[in-house]
């Protein structure tokens, strides 16, 4: 007992002792501002991230008309806009890959017209409007519709369709694209009727 | 300007090598492109199916859109290149390399033009005056910051030119200086716009 009151006190001890204990405090309270610090980046550049333009694309459907000629293209779209920001579509294409003779892949890309609607006659198209760009697309929201295209024969001559992928451009040159699209056909009512009754006739 | 070098990532290895040109030529048309003199350039796409492909469907879906950057290719000491990367309507990627003394004047007329026209060479003896109205893209090319360094290289390089075929350092400098000066006098011609006729001349 007496020895342990020799040792608190004499300044020699306790000093560096006490000196001990502040640097492990201040080692702990250091560690949790970096923690904190961390903590606070990772939010903020998370909240960086939702300001960066993005757009996301939901293919509904797919569809295709064969007209005398060319292909009449029609694709229903959800587009969400995740970030913080507003932003919008300023155009819509569609992206064709084709072979030419000896496989040489080919790309080409078809503007969104939404003229097209006029020569479809299948009631799917009334299911939503057809998009008229630019489209506005606010923070956090969703825009739905038609993207339709028209593909004359003549732009892809000889060649053969490989694959369809939508592009949409967003106000600040953003590209965004789907995953390879596949198509159905797209027939008018009266045909689909036949067809649907063909069998079991 | 420091050289700076970049890797073009390629889709296909047959980009990596530049399109010959098989021979050239110039027009200025009335309303077009301000009615400068551009050079048009016959390709040879014997190779490249898909540059035939773009100056094909090019005659169908209309104007597109095309980056387009001077530079020069790695270990290509006397030439420069013109790398153009089409966007729409067709997604094509090319290399056009020219020599500098020797095909100088298209560099320089590109650059005056502010454009270039491509049209597919039907053979290797292939002339524009063959077949003038064969479908011809043509590619804008705005100010990429590369006329400096160019002026510097076609000046040097038709100096070197001039030394090669016997002239001496100082005789090659003011051959240089006259030849690209007439190159640019000629070059600078533009067709002007004219109203029609029965519009009355007015407004």
């Amino acid at each position: 007992m007496t020895s342990l009151a020799n040792v608190l006190g004499d300044p020699k001890v306790w000093i560096p002792a006490l000196a001990l204990l502040v640097s492990l405090i201040s080692v702990f309270l250091s560690w949790r501002s970096g923690k904190i610090a961390r903590r606070a980046l990772a939010i903020s550049e998370g909240q960086e991230k939702r300001r960066q333009p993005q757009l996301g694309i939901y293919l509904a459907n797919g569809y295709r008309q064969l007209t005398s000629n060319g292909q009449l293209f029609g694709f229903l779209v959800s587009i969400t806009n995740p970030t913080d920001i507003n932003n919008s579509i300023a155009r819509a294409e569609l992206q064709i890959t084709y072979l030419l003779e000896k496989d040489v892949e080919t790309i080409c890309r078809l503007q969104h017209n939404p003229a097209v609607g006029e020569s479809v006659s299948h009631n799917a198209l009334q299911a939503a409007a057809i998009l008229s760009l630019p489209v506005r697309i606010d923070a956090h929201q969703t825009v739905s519709g038609w993207f339709l295209f028209a593909l004359d024969n003549q732009v892809i001559g000889k060649g053969s369709v490989d694959s369809h992928r939508l592009i949409l451009e967003d106000t600040h040159r953003v590209s965004t694209s789907s995953d390879p699209i596949p198509v159905r056909q797209w027939l008018n009512e009266g045909k689909m009727e036949r067809d649907t009754t063909s069998p079991s006739s | 300007m420091r050289e700076k070098w970049k890797e073009i990532r390629l889709r296909h290895p047959r980009e990596a090598k530049p399109v010959k040109i098989v021979a050239d030529a110039a027009i200025s048309t009335v309303g077009l492109h301000g009615g400068r003199l551009l050079p048009v350039l016959l390709l040879d796409t014997s190779d490249r199916p898909d540059v035939a492909e773009l100056i094909r469907v090019h005659e169908s879906l209309g104007p597109g859109d095309v980056k387009a950057q001077w530079g020069r290719l790695k270990d290509h000491e006397n030439t420069v290149a013109l790398f153009l990367n089409f966007v729409r309507p067709v997604e094509v990627f090319m290399v056009l390399e020219f020599d500098i003394a020797r095909q100088g004047i298209l560099v320089e007329q590109a650059l005056t033009g502010k454009g270039i026209y491509i049209t597919q060479a039907e053979d290797a003896e292939d002339r524009l005056t063959k077949n003038f109205n064969r479908t011809k893209v043509i590619v804008e090319i705005g100010d990429t910051g590369f006329r400096e360094t160019w002026d510097d290289l076609f000046y040097k390089h038709v100096v070197k030119d001039f030394r090669n075929k016997g002239l001496n350092r100082s005789d090659s400098r003011r051959a240089a200086r006259m030849a690209i000066e007439e190159f640019r006098k000629f070059g600078s011609m533009k067709l002007r716009d004219k109203l029609p006729k029965d519009s009355g001349g007015n407004s």
